[in-house]
């Protein structure tokens, strides 16, 4: 008992609750202990770290589940279309009859142009992606949209067309990891770092890469690494891996023979580098003209992937290689020997159709697609400068991984990830220093010739302004309904100055709502101009409209902030009224710049230390 | 601001005949129009507009019509005497037999009300109406709105 007493005193004294709200226990009683714990753990757990990092725990597991079940299908579909052994998958397999290459793509697509017609009936807007989600919407996605997403991506990875499945696997991963951390209540901050977590093991899993996972996370998703985003992060990276290993999902290795690294090889993997930068950028460009190609009046949505399955269908007439997303070809590349002639052919078709299939409208990324073109580029680059008589050919294998590297790091943006996935897919660390090299030149040619990732250029080209997972949602958000003082001051246009300056003595208001007609915006009277000496002689002759300002000037109320201020630059004005609407001109509230710029300032301050992981209340 | 901004010898109507107000101020912006090259129509509109919400009529048989233009890139002003005095609604019920028009740019602000501040104190001087009243030639109009303006600055 004096136990209990000393738990007791522990509860009521260190502790320090508000007397109010602090529940008298007996702790002797077992059901206090679970009120205990029921009603004032939640209020300090919520903020506390462990939570945060158990329920990225479960959104990792969960990202795995969905990873292993969607390769599961892929691996099932392909089996059924082309006849393949699962473990060599369509690329790598070169016995696939004519027939079934060219159908299965084109198949695939009218599967696909009628899933989206269904969807287009079933949700009207766009799915948002985790980038996007993490950027403009403090981490809320959708789980319906993100299981459509992910079946469409297994539609057209499972019929052959020529996309990966990454992008399935991190928006099923994050969208549930989005939901999972709505269910929980946590705060906007811990939501965008727990949409990264979905990510991370979903990556993870999908490469045995724990590591990759959680940089791809902190890199592309989240957008800025922080100490208290380390753990839930890696430890969803972790459970992702170990879910997916624990159902067998196989594992992705890329075996190389390297016995020792020259010097010679770091000023080749620059040059290597920067070749990757320079396909990178044509195949986002590509992928881009084949968009706009097929945008034509005459071609409806639906029959744009019918067309490109054909197209990609007829590549794989040349090669089954540019197929699918290429893991069994990325397997093969180092064991056949193909010539530079056949490599560079596989090379250009596999480009065209990664671009076909996404510019037509197949859904799913760039991720392997880009790892498996860099692949084939660094064994042409290493075939080209055997045959000059530079290296040795066990090298081959060394500029193939670097190839991958430094395109995925071009392509998807992410220099880190593919570092690290460059070495946990060999488990070989002396690659370091050569692939660190290729990627940085790779992604500082990328970023300083295009400025975008394959993600970003997307947003770019959809007219969002957004260059990475920053949060920039809170801009939007701060529109300003939220920031306007809606206790207005008003006069009708026909009052009288001398009834004016009795209704509104000088200091009462800084500015004062002018009304027209039918209670209208008319402009703004400066109150201290009223009340000015020169106009006493016209007391009883001036009406309001004569001293009305900025009568076209209005906010509207969801303009953002950065709209707002726009808005006060070109009216060389530091207050404007707020109207309903442009056709509804009903005066609902008066914004300062001032104020609005310090809200704004609060925000940005507020912003950045949620980037930083420093504490914030609310 | 000086009168010679405002107004040009072009911009008098010495001796004005309108049967009441519309007319009057129909007159004068057909005047306005041409000085200023604004449409009459719209300049009349204003006008009209502007009177619906209280009369211009200051008192002592003088108004001060004035509106703001959005296409109206200057202040501009015109002046007419009329032969008969007409109603124009003013605060002390009197007839009014001098007019002075103001057209101001939508964003003229403090100047718009500063000219129209040193219009009103120069027709509010009866010694100044006497003389304006007198008087039935343009030049001789215009020769007493800018003196007595350069007298009141001084």
């Amino acid at each position: 008992m004096a136990f209990l007493s000393g738990l007791q005193k522990i509860w009521h004294d260190r502790l320090r609750f508000a007397p109010e709200t602090l529940p008298r226990l007996n702790f002797a009683n077992p059901l206090n202990w679970w009120q205990a714990l029921h009603e004032k753990f939640p209020a300090r757990f919520k903020r506390s770290e462990f939570r945060i990092t158990l329920i990225a725990a479960l959104a990792g597991a969960v990202a795995g589940l969905c990873v292993s079940i969607m390769s599961q299908i892929v691996l099932f579909a392909h089996h059924v279309i082309f006849l393949v052994n699962s473990h060599t998958g369509i690329s790598g397999t070169q016995v696939i009859t004519p027939l079934r290459t060219f159908l299965g793509p084109a198949l695939g697509g009218i599967v696909f142009g009628l899933s989206l017609l269904l969807h287009s009936k079933w949700r009207a807007r766009l799915p948002v992606d985790p980038i996007e989600a993490n950027a403009l919407h403090g981490g809320r996605m959708s789980v319906r949209d993100s299981l459509a997403v992910a079946g469409q991506n297994i539609i057209s990875n499972g019929c052959g067309a020529s996309v990966g499945l990454e992008a399935g696997y991190t928006q099923i991963g994050a969208g549930f990891a989005s939901n999972i951390g709505r269910y929980f209540q946590v705060r906007r901050s811990d939501l965008r770092i727990l949409v990264g977590c979905g990510a991370a093991g979903a990556i993870a899993a999908a490469f045995d890469a724990p590591l990759a996972g959680a940089a791809y996370a902190f890199e592309l998703v989240i957008g800025v690494y922080t100490i208290p985003a380390l753990a839930p992060v890696a430890v969803a990276a972790f459970m992702g891996d170990m879910v997916a290993k624990g159902l067998s999902h196989p594992p992705f290795v890329v075996a190389v023979s390297i016995q020792n690294i020259s010097f010679a090889n770091y000023p080749l993997s620059i040059v290597l580098g920067a070749l990757c930068a320079l396909v990178g950028i044509i195949l986002m460009r590509l992928v881009t003209f084949v968009e706009q190609s097929v945008r034509q009046p005459w071609l409806p949505p639906l029959a744009r992937p019918i067309l490109g399955g054909c197209a990609v269908g007829s590549f794989g007439l040349y090669s089954t290689q540019v197929l699918s997303a290429g893991h069994g070809a990325l397997h093969l590349l180092r064991d056949i020997p193909q010539t530079g002639l056949v490599l560079a052919t596989i090379l250009i078709l596999k480009c065209f159709a990664s671009a076909v299939s996404i510019g037509t409208g197949f859904r799913g990324g760039l991720f392997f697609a880009s790892l498996f073109i860099g692949g084939l580029l660094g064994k042409l680059f290493a075939i080209g400068l055997a045959t000059a008589g530079f290296m040795p050919d066990e090298a081959m294998s060394l500029f193939i991984v670097t190839g991958m590297a430094s395109m995925a790091a071009a392509v998807i943006g992410a220099p880190l990830t593919m570092i690290v996935l460059a070495l946990e897919v060999t488990g070989v660390l002396s690659l370091t220093g050569v692939v660190m090299l290729s990627v940085l030149v790779a992604s500082l040619t990328t970023r300083e010739f295009f400025g975008y990732s394959f993600a970003t250029w997307r947003f770019h080209l959809r007219g969002e302004s957004i260059r990475s997972a920053q949060d920039v949602g809170w801009i939007r958000s701060l529109t300003v309904d939220t920031l306007m003082w809606r206790d207005v001051p008003m006069a009708a246009c026909a009052m009288r100055l001398a009834d004016f300056r009795t209704a509104f003595p000088l200091g009462s208001f800084r500015q004062v709502v002018a009304l027209g007609e039918d209670q209208a915006y008319a402009g703004l009277i400066d109150v201290a101009r009223a009340h000015g000496s020169e106009l006493d002689e016209l007391s009883d002759v001036l009406v309001m409209d004569d001293l009305t300002t900025l009568p076209h000037e209005k906010l509207l109320p969801k303009m953002t902030a950065r709209e707002a201020a726009d808005l006060f630059d070109q009216a060389n004005t530091d207050l404007l009224a707020v109207v309903e609407s442009q056709e509804q001109p009903k005066v609902i509230g008066l914004l300062s710049e001032a104020y609005m710029l310090r809200r704004y300032a609060a925000e940005l301050e507020r912003s950045r230390r949620e980037a930083l992981g420093e504490a914030v209340e609310g | 601001m000086s009168l010679n901004d405002l107004i040009s010898r072009e911009a008098i109507l010495p001796s004005l005949k309108a049967a009441n107000k519309k007319q009057a101020l129909q007159d004068i912006s057909d005047r306005a129009a041409e000085v200023s090259g604004l449409s009459a129509r719209e300049i009349f509109d204003a006008l009209i507009q502007r009177e619906r919400l209280g009369s211009t009529g200051i008192g002592n048989g003088i108004a001060i019509p004035h509106g703001k233009m959005a296409k109206c890139n200057r202040i501009i002003g015109v002046f007419a005497r009329l032969d008969k005095p007409i109603d124009f609604e003013s605060l002390d019920g009197a007839p009014v037999d001098l007019i002075f028009l103001l057209l101001a740019p939508e964003h003229a602000g403090a100047d718009h009300l500063k000219a129209l501040a040193r219009i009103a104190r120069i027709l509010r001087d009866p010694a100044t109406t006497a003389r304006l009243r007198a008087t039935k030639d343009a030049d001789g109009l215009f020769l007493l709105l800018t003196q007595v303006q350069a007298s009141h600055a001084a």
